[in-house]
């Protein structure tokens, strides 16, 4: 359990007074025209004190500061384990701004929530970034390809994705290296959960001579197109059409994307499991990230019903998990193939 | 006391020394505080009531923000006078510009062009302030942010000379300024922003910002939008950041103590800037009410006019512990309301908190054993700005005292 301070900041309150800023500069960045750039954030309990004389001299009383504590979400990814998210707690941010861009217009409107922010910069990181993506109504996110293959799944609202409609529960894979877009939100705007192998760098290409210039240093251009399978690279939504196979262990898995060992895509199945199923002791050699797509799955006695979303830290033992009573289809996400001990 | 209060008149001269004691009295008047001088006014005195006044925007406009009423005959200035919901489109083209990451760009020539003149001025036994510093500092640094050449100095201070800085605090000069000068001023104006446009230069600069501005995506200001742009900025940005400097002075060259503690420790002074404008903030606007509403239990209808005197704000002890006193540990008790509240929120704050910080930081290390002249009291006014005509400074230790 770590305790972290939650700052939220009330935007259409805020006036640009810079008060904040001018006592606690460590906490209270601004944007380029002068307002606090923070939105709702967590951050270190050592700077609770400058938090709060930062909160304390807003003339518009637009910032409230707390301390959380708890463990789930991204409060307790310090800790190995199973980590559990509750979606509500978690804080929407914006987006981290790129160089050259002003941060209160930066993305358009569209907020990011973290379940899993891997570190940067360590290379012992092992877990991979997991985050929640809110696009407002009808924006159209600009051509652009990845240094890194992109999983989405459609939570609220709608996408379109290679000129399809994505409905909620859609699941699209964009490989790496594939320029695509515009990706759009619908009418509603649109929540999906984004996640990635590792980070990834995105590049834009606002120009078709900036797309013939990617293409040239062996980049594919997709042209928006759905690749005709997931043989081939490119935009894919994974429809969920291939058989269930038994695993050996009571349950069946459908394998939607990289199976096959070796290449650069993450490890995506659904596992479905009969009511009751217990799951024998375990340790994984690889990370893994869980939604409950059907049913409910119990862990340590804990009912989690559809539309819970884990992380399984790698190397750490989990028991007590079964299937709930009407049994239950589990999407899980890995980065890489991994091996499985199981305990007797 | 009431029959005071229905006769307080900002432009009272026998209230320009001191108006704080009519101040506290107006803020102990339930709901708004009423006077029936220039027109007939309502009041709004408590910090929370000013606060409250300036965010409204669902009755009130801020097109006449004058008591008594001024309109512009060239149109309302932009943004300062525009009302949403075409306000946030016309101010949106400024907001980078005025930001405090663009403006702290300009630091080094404020430093510059500060440290230049009083090094001047450090040759002589007295000055006058206003005219010999913050006037031509502060128009210098906005010349330069502006993007304007610097040779044109003389031309500013001549539009200045002609009554500029009084239309807030004298009404006949009011009528002048706006008439005559305002007009004249955004013909300049117009002539920086033409001529940048006809050049087809692109600059990092106010006149670039007018030059492109949108009122949305491919509508452009008009050229009629752009002057009036031009001239607001210019309104905004000079008389307004003199004033608050002279009046700093007017306080710390009278208590030479507190003037000693920035001389001790310059990293005191930007907090001091905080609680200086706190102490003696300049703008009191005012508002115009255009749908019938209510506002501290007081019935408005169209047409009547609301004074916001945020100088008794900055004075309210359900605010500040001990109002009347300078503390420049106040810190994050200083949520004071100088550059307003809400939409209309000073644009121009991060340059003016930089033009007053270096002021300060090199006024206590170029001049640091000023104090006011004795036989030469300081010339406040008053009106809608709380302003310094006159501050006549000793620069000599005391074996100068005159007897």
């Amino acid at each position: 359990m770590t305790e972290k301070v939650r700052i939220a900041v009330d935007k259409s309150r805020c006036d640009g007074h810079a008060r904040c800023f001018a006592l606690a500069p460590e906490v209270y960045p601004l944007d380029a025209e002068g307002y606090c750039a923070l939105d709702d954030v967590l951050i270190d309990a050592a700077l609770l004190e400058p938090a709060q004389r930062g909160a304390a001299a807003c003339p518009e009383q637009a910032i409230s500061v707390s301390v959380t504590s708890g463990p789930v979400g991204i409060g307790s990814m310090t800790e190995r384990g199973l980590h559990l998210f509750e979606l509500d707690e978690l804080p929407w941010e914006h987006p981290a701004p790129r160089p050259g861009q002003d941060t209160r217009s930066h993305g358009a409107g569209v907020l990011e929530k973290w379940l899993v922010k891997p570190a940067l910069d360590d290379p012992e990181e092992d877990r991979f970034p997991v985050s929640i993506i809110r696009f407002p109504p009808n924006l159209v996110f600009p051509r652009h390809w990845h240094t890194d293959g992109e999983m989405m799944l459609v939570l609220a609202g709608s996408a379109s994705v290679g000129g399809e409609e994505l409905p909620v529960g859609g699941l699209a894979y964009n490989d790496a290296r594939t320029i695509y877009g515009a990706e759009a939100a619908g009418a509603d705007g649109c929540d999906f959960l984004m996640i990635r192998r590792a980070w990834a760098k995105n590049n834009v290409m606002l120009t078709d001579e900036a797309v013939a210039e990617a293409v040239s240093s062996g980049i594919t251009d997709s042209q928006d197109r759905l690749s005709p399978s997931v043989a081939d690279r490119g935009l894919h939504i994974l429809d969920r059409t291939a058989p269930f196979e038994p695993v050996g262990d009571g349950t069946d898995e459908q394998w939607l994307l990289g199976r096959e060992a070796g290449d650069d895509r993450p490890l995506i199945s659904v596992v479905r499991s009969p009511a009751g199923h217990a799951f024998p002791p375990y340790l994984d050699t690889e990370g893994r990230f869980t939604l409950v797509l059907e049913g409910s799955l119990v862990v340590d006695g804990a009912e989690l019903p559809a539309g819970s979303m884990l992380y399984h830290d790698a190397g750490v033992t989990y028991g007590g998990e079964s299937a709930g009573p009407s049994g239950c289809e589990l999407l899980t996400v890995r980065r890489a193939p991994a091996k499985r001990t199981v305990s007797a | 006391m009431s029959n005071n209060i229905s006769h307080f008149d900002p432009y009272a001269p026998e209230l320009a020394d001191d108006p704080y004691p009519i101040y506290a009295a107006l803020r102990a008047c339930p709901g708004l505080a009423r006077s029936e001088e220039r027109g007939g006014f309502y009041i709004a005195s408590r910090h929370s009531d000013v606060h409250e006044g300036l965010r409204r925007t669902d009755i009130f406009s801020v097109e006449n923000n004058n008591v008594p009423p001024t309109y512009d005959p060239g149109g309302p200035p932009i943004p300062t006078n525009v009302d949403p919901p075409l306000h946030d489109a016309m101010r949106q083209p400024f907001a980078r510009v005025f930001g405090p990451a663009h403006v702290a760009k300009m630091e080094g020539f404020d430093r510059e062009a500060a440290a230049r003149r009083l090094d001047e001025l450090a040759e002589r036994d007295s000055i006058e302030f206003v005219y010999d510093f913050a006037i031509p500092y502060v128009y210098e640094a906005f010349l330069a942010h502006f993007g304007a050449p610097l040779t044109d100095l003389p031309r500013f201070l001549e539009w200045e000379d002609r009554g500029f800085r009084f239309a807030a605090t004298d009404i006949k000069a009011r009528a002048y300024v706006t008439n005559v000068v305002r007009q004249e001023v955004r013909e300049h104006m117009l002539g920086y922003i033409d001529a940048r446009l006809a050049s087809g230069e692109r600059r990092d600069d106010v006149i670039d910002a007018i030059a492109h501005a949108e009122v949305e995506s491919g509508r452009p200001f008009t050229r009629e939008e752009r002057g009036r742009a031009g001239e607001a900025i210019f309104r905004a940005g000079l008389h307004t950041t003199a004033a608050a400097l002279s009046n700093a002075m007017v306080y710390l060259s009278s208590h030479l103590d507190q003037r000693d503690l920035l001389v001790k420790d310059p990293t005191l002074i930007p907090s001091a800037v905080e609680e200086l404008i706190r102490f003696e903030p300049i703008a009191y606007p005012a508002r115009t009410v255009t749908a019938a509403g209510e506002m501290c239990g007081q019935a408005l209808v169209p047409g009547d006019i609301v004074l916001m005197l945020i100088g008794a704000a900055g004075r309210d002890d359900e605010q500040y512990d001990d109002p009347d006193a300078v503390d420049f540990t106040r810190l994050a008790a200083n949520r004071h309301i100088a550059f307003g509240s809400g939409i209309h929120r000073c644009l121009g704050s991060h340059i003016a908190r930089l033009e007053l910080r270096v002021a300060l930081e090199e006024i206590h290390k170029r001049i640091p054993t000023y104090r006011a002249d004795p036989d030469r009291p300081p010339q406040r006014t008053l009106g809608q700005m709380r302003g310094t005509k006159e501050l006549h400074l000793l620069l000599r230790e005391s074996s100068l005292i005159r007897s």
